[in-house]
């Protein structure tokens, strides 16, 4: 038994010192390998541990492993230099030997079974909190990709990432959609496809400048959408680079500011709208100074005019002038009262307009007033063989502006004459008390106005007849200036009648009562 | 009625000074406001017609002198103008100015006027 053991432990040991050979190859060879392992290892977990750095707070666990692991080693080595030291010093082997070297060999290797499964179970335990530590690693770089994601693709702002030649590499939804294209058909085209035609220098410029600094920031560009509309943008952008540290690109983050624009556009109009307006106020201070100025210079030369032809009709004897010379006095009365007025309308309705007009208010006795102007007409009336009948109320009296009020009837029984056929005319002039005003109101049998020309009476420079060969004359201002002074004094002015029917003129004016009292 | 007219227009001087004296009354003209003023200051008028626009003494300056030298309410002043008479604006209205006629208006209606004021009640 012994020596079949022996046999077998020679043949073992033969085999060995082959095998020993062979192993201090390999051993060699492995320590090589394992000192390459270690050297990776160490530089691998010195990366993994910049990377992980849970590593460092591996304790307990991890060390008992690695505690078993050395132990059962040496255990190990004792025993095989022990088994090894038996088998060269004991022989040939007695039945105590052999006994015991199968002792220590059973011993040995339940000892190396024992600390072996222990070795694994400690390195179980270790990798269990690695895995999770891994896991946890794993879920936080998936978050942050998840939110980095989210930031580029959500964003209101726009974004897109180009190469160093100024190709769209990607871009976020907000991009797509202000430009109006898809994603697809953006990927791969040039920056400068989606830059206004315009901006084309300026958009090369940032692109250079990014190139040459390798920063933007802030850089007015407008851009064109797909439909051809540009709108203004604010472009930044920063650098993109690989592991190796070379420049690949840029990340650009486009604002825009169409609405800031229009805000700003909005602003300078205003200021330019201020502008003018000062202008403008200053112009029309001029101009009023302008029109006082040629009024006051138009109506001079007329007073002598209007005043020698006064007394050459009425204060003296005109027994020295022939008919036909009376007559030529008489025109160019006429004609100059028809300037004098039209002066006077054109003043009035440009004070009208500018609501600069000014009442001058005086009591006054409406009765005689209505008298003096049936007395001013009667010769005309009588000359155009109209019948001219002055109906007043008696005893009236207003506080008012008499001179407006004269200029308001004049207009309307000038209006009148024209209308009124010669022979069988007809024209009334009244003023009456009703409530609180005194209505006023020139009538006439002449040929009417058209119920839908009714309306536009009132408007300025509105003529029924606008036609060249129109028999009536007239600046288009008179019933516009009448309007504008009735309501101006508080009363108003309206009209009653239709075609071939003649046509009355009403306007009411208030009595002011508490300031006939108070007066 | 002795009746001034000042005005700077010597053709409406020239008008108005014929118009009074066909009518019977006297009638002194001047186109200048100092020498219409130093004649009022020396004369008792039964009316004033007095323009406002005139170079270098004006209608106005005529009036602040007859008020700083106490004899605006002795006096019976038509203001006859060719400014607009909104634009007419005369703060001592009480005191000798009795009435604004505007330029140009009817003679026999301006002689009325100065009838009227006067008129011995």
């Amino acid at each position: 038994m012994l020596s079949s053991i022996l046999k077998s432990c020679t043949a073992t040991l033969g085999l060995r010192e082959k095998t020993k050979k062979k192993d201090r190859k390999r051993s060699d060879f492995g320590k090589k390998r394992r000192l390459r392992i270690s050297i990776m290892h160490k530089i691998s977990m010195s990366r993994v541990s910049k990377r992980l750095p849970w590593l460092d707070d591996m304790k307990i666990v991890p060390k008992i492993s690695i505690m078993f692991s050395v132990f059962s080693l040496i255990i190990s080595g004792v025993g095989y230099l022990s088994i090894n030291q038996l088998t060269n010093v004991a022989e040939p082997m007695t039945a105590d030997s052999e006994k015991l070297l199968t002792s220590t060999t059973h011993a040995i290797i339940i000892y190396v079974l024992i600390f072996t499964i222990i070795t694994i179970g400690c390195l179980i335990l270790s990798f269990k909190p690695m895995i999770k530590s891994l896991r946890k690693s794993q879920e936080i770089h998936s978050r942050s990709q998840r939110e980095y994601h989210d930031l580029y693709e959500n964003s209101p702002a726009l974004y897109r990432t180009i190469n160093t030649d100024g190709i769209i590499v990607n871009c976020n939804k907000s991009y797509a959609e202000r430009l109006g294209y898809t994603n697809e058909e953006i990927i791969g085209t040039s920056i400068f496809k989606h830059t206004a035609d315009n901006d084309i220098e300026a958009m090369r410029d940032s692109f250079e400048t990014w190139k040459r600094t390798g920063a933007v920031k802030h850089r007015e560009v407008w851009l064109k959408a797909k439909d051809g509309t540009i709108f203004p943008t604010l472009i930044s952008a920063n650098n993109l680079y690989d592991e190796n540290g070379k420049l690949i690109g840029s990340n650009t983050i486009i604002e825009d500011i169409s609405e800031i624009y229009e805000a700003r556009k909005r602003i300078e109009r205003q200021a330019i709208l201020e502008l003018q307006f000062t202008e403008l106020k200053k112009m029309e201070k001029l101009k009023d100074e302008f029109t006082s100025m040629i009024t006051h210079e138009l109506k001079s030369p007329l007073f002598p005019i209007l005043g020698y032809c006064e007394m050459l009709i009425k204060h003296v004897s005109s027994s020295n002038l022939t008919a036909e010379q009376q007559k030529m006095i008489k025109e160019i009365h006429k004609n100059s009262n028809k300037m004098h007025r039209l002066i006077r309308d054109l003043l009035t309705a440009q004070k009208l307009e500018m609501g600069r007009m000014k009442f001058d208010k005086i009591k006054f006795d409406v009765t005689e007033f209505m008298m003096e102007i049936y007395r001013e007409y009667l010769p005309l009336m009588q000359e155009k063989q109209v019948e001219f009948v002055n109906s007043s109320e008696e005893k009236l009296t207003l506080i008012s502006d008499k001179h407006r009020i004269g200029q308001v009837i004049d207009n309307l029984v000038l209006n009148s004459t024209d209308f009124t056929p010669a022979k069988q005319g007809r024209i009334e002039i009244s003023a009456r008390s009703k409530d609180e005003m005194i209505v006023f109101y020139v009538k006439d049998n002449g040929s009417g106005i058209p119920k839908d020309q009714q309306e536009n009476l009132f408007h300025k420079f509105y003529q029924v007849d606008t036609s060249l060969g129109r028999k009536h004359g007239g600046n288009g201002l008179g019933l516009a200036i009448c309007k504008g002074v009735t309501e101006g004094l508080g009363g108003r002015i309206w009209m009653e009648g239709e075609e071939g029917k003649g046509t009355t003129f009403y306007f009411s004016i208030p009595k002011n009562r508490n300031a006939i009292e108070s007066s | 009625m002795k009746i001034l007219v000042v005005d700077d227009n010597n053709s409406v001087t020239e008008l108005l000074s014929q118009f009074f004296k066909v009518k019977g009354h006297d009638c002194i003209a001047t186109n200048d406001g100092k020498e219409g003023l130093s004649l009022c200051f020396n004369n008792k008028f039964d009316a004033i017609i007095l323009d406002l626009a005139m170079p270098e003494f004006t209608g106005k300056d005529f009036l602040d002198s007859l008020i700083e030298n106490g004899k605006i309410k002795n006096q019976k002043i038509i203001v006859l103008t060719a400014m607009p008479l909104g634009d007419v604006i005369i703060d001592d209205h009480h005191h000798g100015i009795c009435e604004v006629i505007p330029k140009p208006c009817d003679l026999a209606f301006l002689l009325k006027t100065i009838e009227s004021l006067n008129v011995v009640v």
